[in-house]
């Protein structure tokens, strides 16, 4: 992100804005009124002037850088911005609480699923790479911005407008929190009760929606474990087989080796794997008791 | 011009703030959305926007029920991220991307 290229503008912002508010000024003068105290550019007035201004152009830089992880980042200097200028207009219980339900929450919940979603990588879009995208060039759109804000500090130099107080000029008392609670639990209860709601069925719906992928998937698991052992883990020829077979042959005391002469006759009348394997056991028995009585007698 | 440069700057900076950002926020949605994420950081914007301007109007006229209206709507805020971004993560299971240019589903 070029923070200086966007920083830059929002002083001008606030300069210019400053001057329009003072138009009785002198050009030299501006060094002075830069450092005067409560009612000049670094003042009380002028610090929301520059929050505003920040917000703003960090608002424009979300959007406009390419990469989500800093459009994030962007996104949490709006919000900070925007929580700051809660404290100049001195609310400062939603200034704090700007910043912990949209930095600590809304935020941080955003880069967690882009972390799940697998980093920069999924949030690649065919196309915006490209030049010919849709997308505005960052230096662009601080050029037009800047230039904007000058044309403003040329016409705050040379018009020098009479104002009028509709706002910029008020006396802000501060709001207190219990103040905030009478309303909130007395005449505006009924909407502290659906805004819960709404939470609720916020929390419930995204808990829904990602659990029922999530059951279809276990039914699919099953599905594919079922053909597996249907048609073999390796394709047909390599895998075990389900057949059908009588009650008795398992478990009314018949032993195995019978049990597989009568799954072998089941099948068609080949000799089963089981018994291959007997076979081939006492074949090796042997062959090991001769090779015993052979080395002995050497 | 000297109407418009007279409400530019009698008007407290929270009022301009919360104009850039909501102009910030439907540009995005216009322009600037090119996947669901940034949709929802642009619709985030516009939400923000509007809180700004309850809680500018609660402070300058010293009413506490801009800034609860402000409060209800950090719930539907936090509502609608919860909500998009189980839909994000659907979407992005489903179909492996987040582009908005295949979003036609529902075309007939």
């Amino acid at each position: 992100m070029k923070g200086p290229f966007f920083i830059l503008p929002a002083f001008l912002s606030l300069f210019s804005l400053d001057l329009f508010a003072k138009p009785n000024i002198e050009a030299s003068a501006v060094a002075s009124i830069a450092f005067s105290g409560s009612n000049g550019f670094l003042g009380a007035q002028g610090a929301s002037y520059g929050f505003a201004g920040l917000c703003v152009m960090l608002a424009i830089a979300t959007l406009f850088v390419r990469d989500t992880a800093r459009a994030l980042l962007a996104l949490i200097g709006t919000f900070l911005g925007a929580a700051a200028l809660c404290l100049t207009l001195k609310a400062e219980f939603l200034g704090l609480v700007i910043i912990a339900l949209y930095v600590g929450a809304v935020a941080v919940l955003f880069l967690f699923v882009m972390l799940l979603l697998g980093g920069r990588s999924a949030f690649q879009v065919e196309g915006v790479a490209d030049k010919s995208a849709p997308y505005f060039s960052t230096y662009g759109l601080g050029g037009i911005s800047a230039s904007f804000i000058l044309a403003l500090l040329l016409l705050a130099l040379t018009m020098r407008i009479p104002l009028a107080p509709l706002g910029r000029f008020m006396d802000i008392s501060p709001v207190l929190i219990t103040q905030l609670a009478q309303v909130l639990y007395g005449p505006l209860s009924c909407g502290l009760l659906l805004s819960g709601g709404v939470l609720l069925a916020a929390m419930w719906g995204s808990i829904l929606l990602l659990s029922e992928p999530m059951r279809s998937l276990k039914k699919e698991k099953r599905e594919q474990l079922r053909s597996h052992l249907a048609h073999g883990l390796k394709g047909p020829e390599k895998g075990c087989e389900l057949i059908d077979l009588p009650l008795y042959t398992g478990l009314d005391g018949v032993s195995p080796q019978d049990a597989a002469e009568r799954v072998s006759q089941q099948r068609g009348g080949q000799p089963s794997d089981f018994s291959k394997k007997e076979d081939l056991q006492n074949e090796d028995d042997t062959q090991n008791k001769d090779n015993t009585q052979n080395k002995g007698g050497g | 011009m000297q109407t418009l440069m007279l409400a530019l700057t009698s008007l407290h900076p929270g009022f301009l703030a919360a104009a850039g950002v909501i102009f910030a926020g439907l540009l995005g949605v216009c322009f600037a959305a090119v996947h669901l994420v940034m949709m929802l950081i642009a619709i985030e914007l516009i939400l923000l926007g509007a809180c700004l301007i309850f809680i500018t109007y609660g402070a300058l006229m010293a009413d506490p029920a801009g800034m609860v209206m402000a409060l209800f709507l950090f719930a539907v805020a936090a509502a609608e991220v919860a909500m998009g971004l189980a839909f994000c993560v659907l979407y992005f299971r489903k179909n492996g991307h987040l582009s908005f240019r295949s979003l036609n589903a529902l075309r007939g």
